[in-house]
């Protein structure tokens, strides 16, 4: 049998193809899939501009995100809440309710690192009034525990109600180890218990700007509930971690306090500080955190949501709904 | 249950309550450290030995003028120590006292508390604090602190993690979330615990054997006691049966028809008076004729090596192989004094480590050398110290650490962060980490953008050294940024000057911003 010129480029020929195709082909599917974490065209920066004076699509109903100006944080806090459709809406009698505020360092809250605690008294009072078994207050603090939860005013700002516990936790025996179906560094984590057994979970977190994660607003807040976080540092990766944790907790409410807001130098201070008096609540806490991001110029320039990497995380995790611009935003001033 | 005995149960009680509260936030009143700041010979010592006139001597001037109405009162009602004993010879009541000749001898060990507090008193006068060695306040404190409180917790927090379904079913969240800090002295609550069996175990020999042989604190009392208004008498009927001699817990009555008292061991326990069955025994303000002659054999041999031994220690200590290398070598709390002036005037009691709330600060080993032994230093991988509290200056007895307003603290620097950028993992490895910078409280630490990585720098004309930085560096092992002694300000007296004020840039832009 003779092998002519022509047979061997054909079955050359044939052969590349059947080797190479699926290398050819999977290029092609993963084109189609958006699986690159940092792939920057899904997100528009113009997204954030004329953010102002959109009608709202939804006539009736509470709106997607809930903006309140006023001198008294409890007010603006009231106020917020009962435009997103009241307290009731998210607490049930009997419930057991979880409010996370930021309490990690052990500053007075006019330093703007911790939350405003006439923010949180009036977010208890307001779960207590729609009929809260208890309302659980904690953090695991980057300062000494103990210390920071008296400093930064909190256990004073909640005395005198009743069912109402601040604490803070920083034994293992406080969590309990879960997976988190959706994450992909962060496959087990150990929890709070708190977090674990609430009906209700409710993101008090204040905004300030950070140096690691660039802005910490509702998602960051929930390292606060983690036990281990070293190894966001040194094993995996910090902006991944953030959001595979909020995949995993999933707040009703996020109450995002901008009384005043920490614009650099975050999380810790000192830095500069701007008194927005302002209070963001929303159901989604993605949208939260993304508005969170027109609030100040973060870092001293401001930040684009792409250049936040654990929103991009989020967003491709879907923890919640980026297009702010389509939302119904109510800004009122009080 | 006698008068004595309640005073005595109710002033250990005290003392353990005052030392368990200590801690973050301080007393208004400062009161924690009280057994110590009463007691006589760290207080004097703190005064010859530092050359300073420190307030904790005028309250020992006080004592021993205390002592020269009452005798050595303090021993036999107040002192946690002695009541211990009290306790730990009951436990060998009723066995038969073991035979050891010279260790049975009542009179024969005596003058080694003399010997021992001229040893002190000679280092104090040569610039050496020797007193911890021996004073018992120190030693109970440390039991408490070193042995006792880990131990403590380790069962509060068990016994709470049991109780806890308990708790949460009644709604006691507070309970069902509180956690008692863990502290941890290895080695050195085993020391004690080491030095506490012995000295109980001393107690088969002679009744608070410790009181009587080897106590310098008593024998300080005792120097003055002699010579006590307030003092036992025995009536004329007196017929020598000798109950009162065999009752006596530290063997000041001599003899079974001795009426006499050697008032430099009575403790006015007054057990002596309810033993005698003709009921002639007093305590009472008495003629100082009536005393017995000192029963203590301080010959002139054993002060000239009493003092000689004091002398040879103190230049031992003070002129210690490679002290200078060792001088300064670990971090001290913020106010602490000057370095040789601080180890003069630091009793070693502990009880700044006691008060401390992030456990920073540890008794030392040898790290500053042999005269530094038990002294706090601080270990910032542990806990940084917190700007918040300033407790520790406010219970040091002796004010070897100086009492500072929360304000003045941040001046009072304790050394400086070191970045060590080959181990930290912005640096290296181009992480996404600033625990450093977050937890710096001054604004010392600040990053610059390199690419994507945000790299921490360190300013270390802010830094005070409180460690934060190092205690939250999520390095693993020893952090990546650490606090050496290099850029520590130490004063005696006199306000520390002041920190740069924070000016708040690129992490903390210009301030202010807007």
């Amino acid at each position: 049998m003779s092998v002519t010129r022509r047979d061997v480029l054909r079955i050359l020929s044939a052969g590349g193809l059947v080797l190479g195709a699926p290398s050819v082909l999977s290029r092609f599917s993963e084109a189609a899939d958006p699986k690159d974490p940092m792939a920057p065209e899904k997100i528009d920066a113009s997204e954030l501009t004329g953010l102002e004076g959109k009608p709202a699509p939804k006539p009736a109903g509470p709106p997607d995100l809930a903006v309140i100006e006023g001198a008294d944080p409890a007010t603006n806090t009231k106020a917020a809440v009962d435009m997103m459709g009241g307290m009731r809406r998210f607490v049930s009698k009997g419930d057991k309710v979880v409010i996370k505020p930021n309490m990690g360092f052990g500053n007075p809250p006019e330093e703007a690192t911790t939350t405003e605690p006439r923010v949180v008294r009036a977010l208890a009072e307001m779960a207590l009034e729609a009929g809260a078994k208890r309302v659980m207050i904690f953090d695991n603090p980057c300062h000494r525990a103990d210390i920071a939860v008296e400093i930064c005013g909190m256990k004073k700002a909640l005395q005198g109600l009743d069912d109402t516990f601040v604490f803070t936790i920083r034994s293992s025996r406080f969590f309990r180890e879960v997976s988190i179906p959706k994450g992909k560094v962060l496959k087990k984590t150990k929890i709070a218990v708190d977090i674990l057994e609430a009906d209700t979970i409710i993101n008090a977190p204040v905004a300030k700007s950070h140096g690691s994660a660039y802005v910490s607003f509702g998602m960051k807040n929930w390292m606060g509930a983690v036990e281990e976080r070293t190894a966001w540092h040194t094993l995996i990766d910090l902006h991944e971690a953030i959001a595979d944790i909020a995949t995993f907790i999933r707040p009703k409410l996020t109450v995002l306090d901008a009384t005043r807001v920490l614009v650099s130098g975050g999380p810790g201070g000192p830095g500069p500080i701007k008194n927005l008096k302002k209070i963001v609540a929303g159901t989604d806490p993605l949208a939260v955190d993304i508005y969170g991001l027109t609030l100040a110029k973060w870092g001293g320039s401001g930040y684009r949501v792409q250049d936040i990497p654990h929103f991009q995380h989020a967003i491709l995790r879907q923890v919640g709904d980026h297009r702010i611009e389509r939302m119904d935003i109510r800004k009122v001033a009080v | 249950m006698t008068l004595r005995r309640g005073f005595q149960v109710a002033f250990l009680l005290l003392f353990v309550w005052l030392l368990f509260r200590a801690g973050w936030p301080p007393s208004a009143f400062r009161v924690e450290d009280g057994f110590l700041r009463i007691d006589p010979l760290i207080g004097l010592q703190a005064w010859l030995a530092s050359r300073q006139w420190v307030q904790a001597a005028g309250i020992a001037l006080f004592m021993l003028g205390l002592a020269l109405i009452l005798g050595r009162f303090f021993c036999g009602w107040i002192c946690p120590f002695g009541t211990l004993l009290d306790v730990s010879d009951r436990l060998w009541h009723g066995k038969a006292v073991r035979k050891r000749r010279w260790l049975n001898d009542a009179r024969r060990l005596r003058w080694l508390k003399t010997a021992f507090l001229l040893v002190i008193a000679v280092a104090a006068l040569f610039g050496q604090g020797l007193a911890y060695l021996l004073d018992p306040i120190c030693w109970t404190t440390r039991l408490f602190t070193y042995a006792v409180w880990p131990v403590a917790a380790i069962v509060g927090n068990l016994g709470l993690e049991g109780l806890r379904p308990v708790f949460e079913w009644l709604g006691w969240m507070g309970l069902a979330r509180a956690d008692l800090s863990q502290p941890v002295f290895g080695v050195y609550g085993v020391l004690t615990v080491f030095f506490f069996t012995f000295v109980f175990w001393l107690g088969r020999y002679q009744k608070r054997f410790w009181c009587r042989n080897l106590c310098p604190l008593g024998a300080l009392y005792g120097l003055f006691a002699r010579f006590a208004i307030f003092r036992r008498t025995v009536g004329e009927a007196c017929d020598g049966d000798g109950r009162c001699h065999r009752v006596c817990p530290t063997g000041a009555i001599l003899s079974k028809a001795e009426r006499k008292t050697d008032m430099a061991e009575c403790i006015q326990c007054g057990d002596c008076a309810p033993a005698c069955h003709l009921n002639v025994t007093r305590f009472e303000p008495a003629a100082l004729s009536d005393r017995s002659p000192s029963s203590t054999d301080l010959d002139r041999r054993r002060v000239l090596f009493s003092v000689g031994g004091g002398a040879f220690l103190s230049a031992w200590l003070a002129f210690e192989p490679g002290r200078k290398l060792l001088i300064d070598n670990a971090l001290r709390p913020p106010g602490a004094l000057p370095e040789t002036e601080f180890l003069a005037t630091c009793v070693r009691c502990g009880q700044c480590v006691k008060v401390c709330p992030t456990h920073c600060l540890q008794p030392g080993g040898l790290i500053s050398g042999m005269s530094a032994f038990l002294s706090p230093v601080a270990v910032m991988r542990l806990g940084p110290c917190d700007p918040n509290c300033n407790a520790c200056g406010g219970v040091c007895p002796t004010g070897a650490i100086r009492h500072l307003e929360l304000s003045e603290k941040p001046n009072a620097r304790i050394g400086n962060a070191v970045l060590d950028r080959e181990r930290c993992v912005v640096w290296e490895q181009g992480r996404a980490c600033l625990v450093c910078d977050e937890n710096c409280p001054y604004g010392a630490i600040s990053w610059k953008a390199d690419g994507a990585d945000r790299r921490p720098y360190v300013d270390e004309t802010r830094c005070n050294g409180c460690g934060q930085c190092e205690a939250a560096c999520p390095v693993p092992g020893s952090a990546a940024i650490r606090v050496h002694v290099a850029g520590q300000v130490r004063l005696s007296k006199g306000p520390y000057p002041p920190l740069p004020p924070a000016e708040r840039n690129e992490s903390g832009s210009g301030y202010p911003y807007f």
